[in-house]
């Protein structure tokens, strides 16, 4: 049965809108000076929240900028997640999403946000299980199938935030390769610049547990190499290094 | 008797909780929301937190007050993650935050109205019967009334007794509200269900202005806060008292020195109410 008539519904939905908007709204039996307090707070939670999770591109915007594009986030987006963690990444997505004028001046603005928001979601990410007959191990023979760490994530820029500071990623816009990976000891975020040929190759690894001999054969046929590129070595050196740096963890039988 | 004193987990001083050096709560509290769909380094500490004490849950985006129907997505995960940390007690606030579907990640006023008490024990109702378990309602920090029917005290009171459900009674809540809306706080108390406590709530607060005190956790709990805690748990039976602080950390000593202060309190108030019962 519906209880709560449209009275109060209404009260209740143009108070959060004005939570969300700053404008006034004249509600019955309510104190204006009080309300703003709920504004206030309610825009610091949010604020705050996106700070911590952007703290790069907070340095980047002019704070004008960043309060604009806040506000405007808070007032126009409805946030979907229940979890105030997972929020930041509602607000990338009303950047990427949305013409704000703040990307005429800063046209990076979307793919650094993502790059930020992939560092908490690879650093906070569940906890995922190892393929079934897993063995750790550091070394591997060129038919045994690979085991990869599965908590990365895997992403082409258009600018090499992973390798350089913004200001100077911006003035060197090409195709890059970043994993962004959780070493399995400590939890923190660890970052490797791959090659295209490389990204593809852990690509390969990452759908599924193959071998290198198989990856390295995809992968002459997609870049259409021949034997004499050696493929094959140089990706087992690839794999081996990754190993050492725990994105490659190890076989499975 | 051994009252049980606990403290509000924040990620500040996590690792003094697994270690135990300073702090020595008997229990500890979760928000779930800041912990849920987590792993890495931050699911591990919570996992040595769960293994190490009691844990409570005091929730955040459950939104009992919201006019929308529940998020029952929500409600699952959350289940999962109550049960999976043997969760004793699940609390929420009396408050909403959350509408047309847009969350604002606060505690906005429910209107201290007929149709409301109906909509939100009816939502209680249905909460409770989902997640399998009751459901501890916080009386929450209000700074307007928005077109109110009834006065706080008989909002609360006749929503926990239509949801049946229990009552987490904060009592720092309760002065704040007192100041900030001009009533008699000893008296509100005196109207609750006390009977329905499975819960206290503890903390400071912060005046912000002449009439207002914004219930922050970001102080120490002051003097007439502890005399209405003093005056509080005199009228009721024994429950678990919980010492909120979510920032403006002090040295930990101080947070374990409120602790043995609540200890202290509930443990001469609740001897002499055994004593009587004896």
């Amino acid at each position: 049965m519906q209880w709560l008539s449209n009275h109060t519904k209404s009260l209740q939905d143009r108070f959060a809108e004005y939570c969300r908007t700053g404008q006034t709204v004249a509600l019955p039996g309510t104190s204006a000076g009080r309300m703003k307090h709920y504004r206030r707070l309610s825009f610091n939670v949010i604020s705050n929240a996106l700070e911590q999770a952007y703290p790069i591109t907070l340095e980047v915007l002019t704070d004008d900028d960043w309060i604009t594009l806040v506000d405007g986030f808070y007032a126009n987006h409805k946030s979907r997640t229940p979890l105030l963690w997972q929020m930041p990444y509602e607000f990338y997505e009303y950047v990427e999403n949305n013409e704000l004028p703040v990307k005429k001046t800063f046209p990076f603005l979307p793919e650094l946000l993502y790059f930020e928001w992939l560092e908490i979601e690879v650093h906070t990410m569940e906890d995922l299980d190892l393929p079934e007959k897993f063995i750790a191990r550091s070394s591997f023979g060129m038919e045994e199938k690979i085991a990869v760490n599965p908590e990365y994530q895997l992403v082409q820029l258009t600018h090499p935030l992973h390798i350089m500071p913004v200001k100077e990623a911006v003035r060197h816009p090409g195709n890059y390769y970043a994993l962004i990976y959780r070493d399995p000891g400590n939890g923190n975020v660890r970052f490797i610049n791959l090659s295209a040929l490389f990204a593809y190759a852990f690509d390969q690894l990452a759908q599924q547990p193959v071998s290198m001999m198989q990856v390295a054969q995809r992968t002459e046929k997609a870049f259409r190499l021949t034997k004499d590129h050696k493929v094959a070595s140089h990706l087992s050196a690839f794999i081996h290094d990754l190993a050492q740096q725990k994105t490659v963890l190890g076989v499975v039988s | 008797m051994n009252t049980r004193i606990g403290i509000g987990a924040r990620r500040e001083f996590v690792d003094e909780l697994i270690t135990q050096q300073e702090l020595k709560p008997d229990f500890v509290e979760l928000a779930p929301e800041n912990w849920m769909k987590m792993g890495g380094y931050w699911g591990k500490k919570l996992r040595q937190v769960t293994e190490r004490y009691p844990v409570t849950c005091h929730g955040l985006s459950l939104s009992l007050g919201s006019p929308e129907e529940l998020d029952y997505e929500f409600i699952k995960d959350l289940d999962k993650f109550l049960n999976e940390h043997q969760v004793q007690i699940f609390s929420e606030h009396l408050s909403y935050t959350k509408t047309n579907n847009a969350h604002v990640y606060d505690l906005l006023p429910i209107p201290f109205r007929e149709d409301a008490v109906k909509h939100v024990a009816q939502r209680i109702r249905e909460a409770q019967e989902l997640l399998g378990r009751r459901i501890a309602i916080e009386n929450v920090s209000y700074y307007t009334e928005v077109d109110a029917e009834m006065d706080e005290a008989d909002f609360i009171s006749s929503i926990v007794e239509e949801a049946d459900c229990d009552l987490l009674l904060d009592v720092n809540n309760v002065y704040v509200n007192a100041f900030n809306h001009k009533y008699d706080a000893k008296e509100h108390i005196s109207k609750l269900p006390l009977h329905r406590v499975a819960y206290i709530h503890m903390a400071g607060h912060e005046q912000v202005e002449p009439d207002l005190i914004i219930d922050t956790h970001g102080e120490a709990i002051i003097d007439p806060v502890y005399e209405l805690f003093h005056y509080t748990v005199n009228q009721m039976k024994e429950v678990p008292v919980l010492l909120e602080r979510d920032f403006n950390f002090p040295e930990l000593k101080e947070l374990q020195t409120e602790m043995n202060n609540l200890r202290s309190i509930t443990e001469k108030a609740w001897r002499s109410n055994y004593a009587m019962v004896k």
